[in-house]
């Protein structure tokens, strides 16, 4: 029985994106990893989704991606969030130790937590 | 010759006379001979009781008959006399009326005596009492009465019953002005002084009223010009007399004797009038002591001084109390001895005011120098010993406050040839022994100092000579050695005729004052000093903003002149409009002081950074003013701008660094934990799981990733260090062909031109290897980010701006949103696109060679039409 239904990986490093999918699915936490290569790409699948209820319950963040980071996705996404019935946690992926980055995530209210690289078990045995 | 008494017989001179006095002495007619000086030759004793009858003169032989043994006779016997004697008649008859108690008549017959021997001529007068009435009336037209009156200075008048004249003698025109003629038909009253007519008209009476009785009065009658004239005027009444028939008066001028006697009168008027008048009381004493006569002051003071009125007649024992009596006694014998006393005493009045008494007893002497009263004086003195009193404390006053004021006084009168040199001189003049006249006071011309003695001498000498005032210094040696400075004021007193009477002069010691004005001199001089030499600029205006002086350094710092700056108003120079300025002006006027930075303005139009410390003082006449201090603080806002700017810079160069740790960390951190993560799904129990080979290959992949982010970061660190970095001389045109080659494949994939133009400028001095790197990352960048709808423009022009050569990179390509990315731009590991070979680090690698190199980067892009970026070399000196 696996915890969530699907996770949305917003991540442009392959290697982060094959050990995170492998983690998620060892541990059966998801039944689905989706993952996008930057914060432009994972709008676009959000938008693009048919069944607005489809929306993945849970999002893996990374903050530093070409073309749109996850700073524009977050303020992006709060356009549209508006369009969703169910809205997802947001988990920023990264291993930024810049203190801005953590005062920035409070000021979006979807954004649970800050999870260090790299994923763990530990770190995915917490969301709940 | 007397032939007419004894025919033939011849006598000598005594032996005539012998027989004359004989022949005299029996006959019974009264006879007198009388020679030609009328002298008496011989009187008989018929004629002597006839004389005597009118006249009590002595009538013997020798005498000189004069006019005035006749006056009570009528006049016209003396002339008649005259007359006979001088020979305008050889004889004369006339009848006298006696008109005393006994009514008598009498004959009398003068002759004149020949003188054909010895040259006797006389006259001989022949008395016989008649017995009827004379003749006819004097008034009917008789010559010789009219010759008679009208010789005579006295004026005969005679009037009527109806007291209107009928004659008046021709003298009356001497003494009243109208002729005889203009008097006749006149009323006696008529000209009579109206304040006299009643008087007169009373006498007339009494004239009336008394026949043949002789009234006297004096009065005044008004002369023809309208002044009146006092006569005296004798009149009787002669109606009855049936000769006369009429009043006759005979007056004469009595005003000469009228004024004197009026002067005595009002002399003693007047000094009645003073006596009675004055405050000082007299009493005259005789010398038993009793009152002879007093003044009203005396009567008035009497109950004051003697509890009792004054009488004439009372003893001055009497008005004093009895134990005052021995007293007085003694004072008074004392008086009759000669001496005069004096005595003072107190009364208190009814108002309970002391008042003060002077009196003075005086022996009063007669011709002979007896004495023969007192007389006492009695002054009230209470104001003048109240004044006395208040000179003497005044001049103690005076003393004291020369005294404190330590005032020397000295005068010198020329005419009496006395000295006055108060106490205080001494001690300012240092004088050891007293001086008494103006030659000893010359003892101290030896310790003036020799530069002051002149102006003394001088100023003295022509204050003496032309009576003026004077006021100088001069120093003086004091005994201790010490130089004293004295100040002399004084004057001269001169009379009309020029002589001068007096000198006069007021020294004081004025060395403390003197000292402390120097001191204040030298504290002004160093002011000035500090003034005229202060590297601040001192302004000192009015309240109303008027510069009234400026010190050097203020025209040097706002570029004016002296006179320039005091034409000036503090608008002139201060920017009004500033709120800085605005601010400074209400808290000046608020506290009095204001202390702050502000612009002022330079006479070129610029502005000035000064310091300012305002401060609102008051002069010595206490008028308001404001001091202001300025200092100039252009190299010091210089300084602060630069470090301003270099503080800017450091902190932006610590956010750099701090920037770059934290990405650099990110970055290592990264691959680190993809290391981490395969190693944990690496299947160790079956190594040959398919699995297991992807991870590997991974693994390679994420160890090869942290090797280049290691290179990156060793290659930034040497950029960043900045150390040791050679200039050198390279040519922009040069760099580019360089550079060219490395990028001809990519260019021409992109079917890219570039277009160079370093005409202004070509040769910079930079670092060869960074120049080559910019080039490449810029040209690089603009191939990279190409637009796909058109064919690719760079154009690379050089130029320059101020303190700088700027290199452009202009493209025509996909260009980008600053207002999105402009932030993070120049970011470490900022990627904007999706390309995959950037790694977010050429941008950054350029900025950082460029400030390593002091200058910077800038851009302007737009999405869509292209991008330019300047890079600004720094112009070497």
């Amino acid at each position: 029985m696996t915890k969530f239904t699907e996770v949305l990986l917003v991540e442009d490093d392959p290697i982060t994106i094959m050990v995170c999918d492998r983690i998620i699915k060892m541990l059966s936490f998801a039944e689905k990893v989706t993952s996008c290569e930057n914060g432009k790409i994972a709008i676009d699948f959000l938008n693009a989704l048919e069944e607005k209820e489809k929306m993945p319950p849970i999002i893996f963040l990374d903050i530093n991606m070409p073309v749109m980071n996850g700073w524009d996705f977050l303020e992006e996404f709060e356009k549209v969030r508006s369009n969703f019935e169910n809205l997802p946690k947001i988990y920023l992926l990264s291993s930024t130790v810049d203190p801005e980055d953590y005062k920035k995530a409070k000021k979006f209210s979807l954004v649970q937590d800050f999870i260090s690289k790299p994923l763990s078990k530990e770190a995915l045995e917490k969301i709940t | 010759m007397l032939n007419t008494f004894v025919e033939g017989i011849p006598l000598n001179k005594e032996a005539f006379l012998h027989l004359t006095d004989k022949l005299l002495s029996v006959t019974s007619t009264g006879s007198m001979l009388i020679d030609e000086n009328l002298k008496i030759v011989a009187v008989n004793s018929l004629y002597k009781k006839f004389h005597h009858l009118f006249n009590d003169c002595i009538i013997e032989p020798s005498k000189i008959l004069h006019e005035s043994d006749f006056s009570s006779f009528p006049v016209s016997y003396f002339l008649n006399l005259k007359n006979v004697i001088a020979g305008s008649t050889s004889k004369a008859k006339l009848d006298i009326e006696y008109l005393g108690h006994e009514t008598s008549s009498f004959a009398i017959s003068i002759l004149r005596l020949d003188q054909e021997e010895d040259n006797f001529n006389g006259a001989c007068i022949m008395v016989q009492r008649k017995e009827k009435p004379a003749s006819a009336p004097l008034s009917k037209n008789d010559d010789f009465f009219k010759l008679l009156v009208n010789n005579s200075t006295s004026v005969y008048q005679l009037a009527d019953a109806a007291l209107v004249f009928t004659f008046t003698s021709n003298a009356v025109e001497n003494i009243l002005g109208f002729s005889s003629a203009e008097m006749i038909g006149r009323n006696a009253i008529e000209l009579v002084h109206p304040d006299d007519k009643e008087q007169v008209r009373d006498w007339l009476i009494d004239i009336r009223r008394s026949p043949e009785k002789l009234l006297t009065l004096e009065y005044r009658v008004k002369h023809k010009r309208g002044n009146y004239i006092w006569i005296e005027n004798n009149g009787r009444n002669m109606l009855g007399n049936v000769e006369i028939r009429a009043i006759v008066m005979n007056f004469r001028n009595i005003q000469a004797k009228k004024v004197a006697d009026g002067t005595l009168i009002q002399a003693e008027q007047r000094l009645s009038l003073l006596l009675n008048n004055t405050a000082e009381s007299f009493i005259i004493l005789n010398s038993r002591l009793r009152i002879v006569t007093y003044n009203k002051a005396a009567q008035d003071r009497s109950p004051f001084f003697y509890n009792h009125d004054l009488q004439s007649g009372l003893s001055v024992l009497d008005l004093i109390g009895k134990e005052e009596i021995p007293d007085y006694i003694s004072l008074f014998e004392q008086v009759f001895k000669g001496t005069e006393i004096e005595r003072e005493s107190k009364f208190v009045d009814a108002g309970h005011g002391i008042h003060i008494y002077n009196h003075t007893f005086r022996p009063l002497f007669d011709q002979q120098n007896d004495i023969f009263g007192v007389f006492i004086t009695s002054t009230d003195v209470t104001e003048r010993k109240k004044l006395m009193e208040e000179v003497a404390v005044n001049s103690d006053r005076l003393k004291t406050a020369q005294k404190i004021a330590r005032l020397g006084y000295l005068e010198c009168d020329f005419i009496s040839n006395a000295f006055f040199c108060s106490e205080q001189v001494y001690g300012i003049l240092d004088l050891s022994e007293r001086v008494h006249n103006w030659e000893q006071l010359c003892i101290v011309k030896k310790r003036i100092n020799e530069d002051d003695l002149d102006q003394v001498v001088t100023g003295v000498r022509r204050s003496i000579a032309e009576g003026s005032d004077f006021s100088f210094e001069f120093r003086l040696n004091a005994i201790n050695g010490v130089e004293k400075v004295i100040l002399a004021m004084g004057d001269s007193e001169k009379n009309n005729i020029d002589n001068t009477l007096k000198f006069r002069v007021t020294l004081q010691d004025i060395t403390d004052s003197k000292m402390a004005m120097l001191a204040l001199q030298t504290l002004e001089s160093k002011f000035k000093s500090l003034f005229d030499h202060s590297i601040d600029g001192v302004i000192l205006s009015k309240f109303d903003g008027d510069i009234i002086s400026a010190n050097p350094s203020v025209c040097r710092m706002l570029g004016y002149t002296q006179n320039e700056i005091v034409n000036l108003k503090s608008c002139d120079i201060l920017d009004l409009q500033s709120p800085v300025v605005s601010k400074m002006l209400s808290i000046q006027k608020e506290t009095g002081s204001y202390i702050g930075e502000l612009f002022l303005r330079h006479s070129n139009g610029h502005f000035v950074p000064a310091e300012v410390t305002a401060i609102s003082m008051k002069d010595g006449k206490d008028n308001p003013y404001i001091s202001t201090i300025i200092r100039d603080i252009t190299e010091k806002k210089k300084i602060e701008s630069e470090q301003k700017a270099l503080t800017e810079e450091l902190l932006k160069n610590n956010q750099d660094l701090q920037q770059f740790s934290f990405i650099t960390s990110h970055n290592l951190r990264a691959p680190v934990a993809n290391l981490l993560s395969l190693l944990t799904l690496y299947n160790k129990d079956d190594p040959n799981d398919d699995f297991n080979k992807l991870i590997i290959e991974k693994f390679e992949e994420a160890t090869q990733q942290l090797n280049q982010t290691l290179n990156d970061l060793v290659n930034i660190l040497v950029i960043k260090s900045n150390n040791n970095i050679e200039r050198e001389a390279v040519s922009l045109a040069s760099t580019f062909v360089e550079v060219k080659k490395n990028i001809e494949n990519l260019l021409s994939e992109k079917n890219g031109v570039i277009q160079t133009d370093f005409s202004a400028v070509d040769e910079i001095q930079y670092n060869r290897i960074h120049l080559e790197s910019i080039f490449l990352n810029m040209i690089s960048n603009a191939i990279r980010y190409s637009s796909p709808d058109r064919k690719l423009k760079i154009k690379i022009t050089s130029y320059k701006e101020d303190n700088w050569i700027i290199v452009e990179f202009a493209d025509n390509g996909l260009g980008m949103d600053l207002n999105r990315y402009g932030d993070r731009l120049f970011g470490l590991y900022q990627r904007f696109h999706g390309n995959k070979e950037g790694k977010g680090l050429g941008l950054y690698m350029t900025r950082s060679h460029v400030v390593a190199m002091g200058g910077k980067i800038e851009v302007e892009s737009e999405p869509g039409k292209g991008t330019a970026f300047k890079i600004y070399f720094k112009l070497q000196d």
